[in-house]
């Protein structure tokens, strides 16, 4: 009994002590852990980088580190450092400032571990690699203390500084600046510098001559050559060239045999100095000579290509005898007739190759200039030269085979009217049995009017267009008809209100009605039919030779704007709402073709153009507007605007150019000439320009004066209103809406 | 003995009352903590919903201090990763992918000193390389050659830094095993193993590799592997030699140094958000500048760097373009979207041309 009661007491006891203990248990899992992380010693396996500056960040890689920077301290000598991470495996610090050898401690809790030794660099160079090299190629440096969080390190060559390409804490590459000479290399890190080997800089200052063929003598002049002919290997594009002789600043070598166009290459100990290119040209080429003949003293202009500006490297030989050049470019050279040479051909020779040019007459009688040098007929131009007669009937000259009459003669200028039926062609000059024939052609060209006082286009905006046998078609959008114009001037009405009244009706002629704004457009196609955009009837209109018109499209879904026709005869009508572009195919089914940039809408008041290639040409109302290009590319991926194509993005003006470099003032139209050449009507500069589009290169084909006057291109004016204009089935001549004038001008290019 | 009974029965109720946590009925959420962060700003709500998959979202939300590189949510759609793609992709490439962009610990990498390509090691062990830079008087700090925005976001436990691109996911241990790798370097994996230079790379502590694409070596008039195998193995290793360089270079680093002073009209590339691929404009207003560098093989190439803004519907859009000019004069472009590639001993960019050292 007594021993059952102990037997119960003891399991009672052992079960309460049981249960303490479940509940020591549970207290000591359920403590939480702040302080009571177990602890274990920090052992640092390795630490890197050991060396650097301050800002050098230090890894210590091992084991038992705490997780808490708070518990962490590592030491540099007597400074702390900041810790940035702290991992159980992984110390991250920012060296602090210092200086020599540091003693590095790592404290983590009440354990602390010497690690090792952090040397602080002291700024060195140790090797600089190559020690010779040309302007713009790189050398690398090696060394110690580049390092700075407060500043770059300055590399200077001889006194220059260079650009450093990169920098690591041992390293720097730098590009060569410009510079000459032998000098040290000197780096400076916050206010250290040290100074390491000396530097030579190599340079090919010329090669001449820069062109010829094989066995062309080649002189190099430059610095840091080798002093003797095996120290320089030379190269004409990569083809091995034969030394004759050597200096440090100058190199006689000959072209090779299988000598390529291409950069001459002088290494010196491995180092290579790429100088400029030599070119293997072909003979020289003679375009015009001008004066053909003229007396002794009189200054003779070859114009032509592949002449050598350099000195010494073009010879001009009249009939086989060398007369000295006045000036040579590559295009053109100028000499003063030495006279006595006889008569004979003219030869350019260039490096040695000759070629030759027309035959010059060893006499008085020569033409020098002709101005103008286009203009119709009728047109009065002066003949500059020498060996004229005083007496003006003693001077034949023709045009192109016409004989023109003589206005005034002196010596050494002729006055002369240009014949009727005058063609673009040579001017000759006959007198007393001598003849000579001008340099270059006469060209037929300059401005006509047709309409003025016929016509009533309103003032500020309208279209135009024109057929195969040169009749003009003019909207007049404010009397909502458009007339005829025929090449000799008569002006009829095709179709629309002969009093101006707005409507819409088909019919023939002064049936018809339109309602048309300054947005309408016209346009001709292949079958010499008119199209013309009707914005007040949301409407496209077809107008037959006749004069018959009928509706294509009346439901567009906006006010059109103008219209062009592309290569494959579709027409696109720019929409005057948003940036849209309709196409109208054929019949009258109407396309959304594309949207442009969202930020602009379309000047849809200037004619857009479309090439062959279905490139679109427009212009924006966003930024300058009237005085950039818009194109629009069809891709894989749809249709690609490319704003500011050609013109400037901000202001206006005149300037021939590439791109963003050319400047308009006014573009008010857009047409394709030819496959890649489009052509702008820039209004306020009295210009008709020409866009080569593959290079987007801008250039001017006339440019006139402001006011109205007819004739050559030096004298004829026209207004800034003009609005529109077209090209000729023959592309010789341009049709301008010349609104400011209330007329048609006609612009004969040749 | 009750009486023991009692104090035992209370003294368990006193502890499993002590024991329970506070969070079980009061959650004090610290919405200053780096996810929460994060999560704020809807430009970066692609990561954040890779933070959610992954839950790296709450390993953030720990004591820290972290440093998390966050690329925004159109510096994912470069590289094809939309909020809607996020769910698709692999958990261990995300998984990968994030702990590439966090850093353990307090990095304030604009203290760091003024030099290229410094390591630090993210949370997958890989390492990324900052640069610290000034450039026409601007201070400039990259990772992996991608321009951090100057402005932190401070968390409570730890700093925040936006990226413009995301952070390679992959680093390969060697660029060879990176080229290998590359289903788009097949034949140039294949003439290195000819030419032997593969052995020289990857016995290399630091290069870049400029790898002309599969089209380029077809071009090139390497149309096969079989071709590749038959070449000239000395031909083919003078090739490539002219295609390494010593050091590390991503292809920000050109741009960090190459003074951009020539105006005119240019080629230029920009991405398309809505098209989701590059787009290449033949003339485009822009500036340029060029760099020369010498390749392994101690000839130079040009680079030339090009940028301009494009007008993109109602936005700005920048446009670049980074290419080599080989001695031949002709020019390679650094493909935009395929370059920095990094391994631990280089960085590897794909060019759309061979480099030819003679006409």
């Amino acid at each position: 009994m007594q021993d059952n009661r102990t037997m119960k007491r003891v399991l009672t006891l052992v079960n309460s002590l049981g249960i303490l203990l479940g509940i020591l248990v549970l207290i000591a899992a359920c403590k939480r852990k702040d302080g009571l992380e177990p602890v274990t010693d920090p052992v640092v396996e390795k630490f890197y980088p050991n060396s650097g500056n301050a800002g050098t960040l230090v890894n210590f890689e091992g084991t038992g580190f705490p997780t808490d920077r708070s518990m962490i301290s590592v030491r540099f000598g007597e400074r702390s450092a900041e810790v940035l991470s702290a991992t159980p495996t992984r110390i991250v610090v920012r060296a602090p400032e210092g200086a020599a050898e540091s003693t590095l401690s790592l404290v983590a809790g009440r354990q602390t571990v010497s690690v090792g030794t952090f040397t602080y660099q002291s700024l060195s160079i140790q090797d600089v690699w190559p020690r010779r090299a040309q302007v713009g190629s790189q050398i690398r440096l090696r060394g110690t203390g580049f390092t700075s969080v407060n500043t770059r390190p300055k590399v200077e060559l001889n006194g220059v500084e260079a650009q450093v390409i990169n920098a690591l804490d041992t390293l720097l590459v730098i590009e060569v600046p410009v510079g000459r000479g032998l000098g040290a290399v000197k780096v400076s890190v916050d206010g250290r510098e040290s100074l390491g080997p000396d530097f030579l800089y190599m340079d090919i200052s010329a090669i001449k001559p820069g062109s010829g063929g094989a066995g062309t003598w080649v002189v190099i002049d430059g610095e840091g050559f080798g002093a003797d002919a095996a120290g320089n290997e030379i190269t004409f594009n990569g083809v091995l060239a034969t030394v004759i002789e050597a200096s440090q600043d100058r190199l006689v070598v000959v072209a090779p045999e299988n000598v390529e166009s291409g950069p001459v290459v002088v290494t010196v100990e491995g180092e290579p100095v790429v100088g400029p290119a030599f070119g293997v040209v072909p003979f020289p080429v003679i375009t015009t000579v001008s004066p053909l003949s003229g007396p002794a003293g009189t200054e003779m202009t070859i114009t032509g290509n592949l002449f050598s500006p350099e000195a010494g490297e073009t010879h001009v030989y009249i009939n086989a005898i060398k007369v000295p050049a006045v000036s040579v470019t590559e295009r053109e050279i100028r000499l003063i007739i030495p006279g006595g040479t006889g008569s004979g051909p003219v030869v350019v020779e260039v490096n040695d190759q000759a070629t030759a040019g027309p035959l010059f007459r060893d006499q008085n009688l020569g033409i020098e200039a002709i101005s103008p040098d286009n203009g119709l007929a009728g047109t009065e131009v002066v003949i500059t030269g020498s060996g004229f007669d005083g007496d003006p009937s003693s001077n034949r000259v023709s045009f192109n085979g016409l004989e023109a009459v003589v206005l005034e003669a002196t010596t050494t200028m002729l006055k002369v009217r240009v014949p009727e039926q005058v063609a673009t062609g040579t001017v000759s000059i006959h007198v007393d049995g001598f003849q000579t024939e001008s340099p270059t052609p006469f060209r037929r060209a300059g401005v006509q009017t047709l309409g003025r006082g016929l016509l009533d286009i309103a003032p500020d905006g309208g279209s135009i267009a024109v057929d195969r046998d040169n009749n003009v078609y003019v909207l007049e959008y404010h009397k909502h008809r458009i007339m005829k114009v025929s090449p000799a001037g008569e002006v009829s009405l095709l179709a629309g209100s002969s009093t101006g009244i707005a409507g819409m009706a088909d019919g023939t002629g002064a049936e018809a009605r339109f309602r048309f704004t300054a947005f309408a457009g016209l346009v001709l196609d292949e079958g010499q039919q008119l199209y013309v955009t009707d914005p007040g009837n949301r409407a496209l209109r077809r107008i037959t030779p006749g004069g018959v018109v009928s509706t294509v499209v009346d439901n567009f879904g906006g006010q059109p704007g103008k219209i062009a026709l592309a290569a494959d005869g579709k027409l696109y009508v720019s929409n005057q709402l948003g940036s849209t572009m309709w196409l109208v195919f054929p019949a009258d089914r109407i396309f959304q073709v594309f949207n442009g940039p969202q930020h602009a809408t379309w000047a849809a008041n200037i004619r857009h153009a479309v090439d062959a290639a279905n490139t679109f040409y427009t212009l924006t109302s966003f930024m300058a507007p009237g005085n950039h290009i818009t194109r629009t590319i069809r891709t894989s991926s749809g249709w690609m605007p490319e704003s500011f194509w050609v013109g400037a993005f901000f202001g206006q003006g005149y300037q021939d150019g590439i791109g963003n470099a050319a400047l308009f003032n006014g573009i008010r139209a857009l047409v394709p000439a030819s496959a890649e050449n489009l052509l702008v009507l820039d209004a306020n500069n009295h210009a008709i320009r020409s866009v080569h589009t593959p290079s987007a290169t801008v250039s001017t084909i006339v440019r006139l004066g402001a006011g109205f006057e007819d004739g050559d291109f030096r004298r004829a004016k026209m207004s800034n209103a003009a609005w529109d204009f077209a090209v000729s089935d023959t592309r010789d001549a341009v049709y301008v809406l010349d609104c400011g004038n209330n007329a048609v001008r006609k612009i004969i290019l040749r | 003995m009750r009486i023991l009974y009692c104090i035992v029965f209370f003294a368990s109720l006193f502890v499993v009352t002590a024991c329970a946590p506070d969070s079980d009925y009061l959650v004090d959420v610290d919405y200053n903590k780096v996810p929460h962060r994060i999560q704020d700003n809807h430009y970066l709500s692609t990561f954040s919903r890779i933070l959610q998959l992954t839950g790296a979202d709450r390993k953030l939300d720990g004591e820290g201090p972290y440093t998390v590189l966050v690329p925004t949510n159109d510096a994912f759609l470069l590289d094809g990763i939309g909020p809607d793609q996020v769910r698709t992709l692999s958990p261990a490439y995300l998984g990968r992918m994030v702990n590439q962009h966090i850093l353990d610990g307090w990095y304030e990498l604009n203290k760091l000193p003024f030099l290229f390509s410094q390591e630090i090691t993210s949370r997958s062990g890989a390492p990324i390389y900052v640069t610290r830079w000034v450039k026409d008087q601007d201070t400039v700090l990259a990772i992996n050659g991608v321009t951090v925005r100057p402005q932190y976001l401070f968390a409570s436990n730890g700093l925040i830094s936006i990226l413009d691109r995301m952070l390679p996911a992959n680093v390969h241990e060697n660029v060879v095993d990176y080229i290998n790798d590359e289903e788009g370097l097949t034949l140039f994996a294949q003439a290195l193993v000819r030419s032997g230079l593969d052995r020289t790379l990857r016995s290399m502590t630091s290069c870049t590799v400029f790898a002309p694409s599969n089209a380029a070596m077809v071009a090139y008039g390497y149309p096969t592997v079989q071709a590749v195998r038959q070449a000239d193995a000395d031909e083919l290793a003078a090739l490539i030699r002219y295609h390494v360089q010593e050091d590390r270079r991503f292809v920000n680093d050109f741009a960090l140094v190459i003074d951009t002073d020539e105006v005119g009209t240019f080629p230029i590339d920009y991405f398309s958000r809505e098209l989701n691929r590059v787009i290449s404009m033949p003339t485009f207003p822009a500036n340029r500048g060029t760099l020369k560098a010498r390749m392994l093989d101690g000839n130079t190439v040009t680079f030339t760097y090009t940028h301009g803004k494009l007008y993109v519907g109602a936005t700005h859009q920048p446009g670049y373009r980074f290419t080599m000019i080989d001695i031949a004069g002709e020019e390679a472009v650094v493909l935009m979207q395929q370059s920095d590639y990094v391994a631990r001993n280089g960085f590897i960019h794909l060019i759309d041309k061979v480099l030819k050292k003679a006409r």
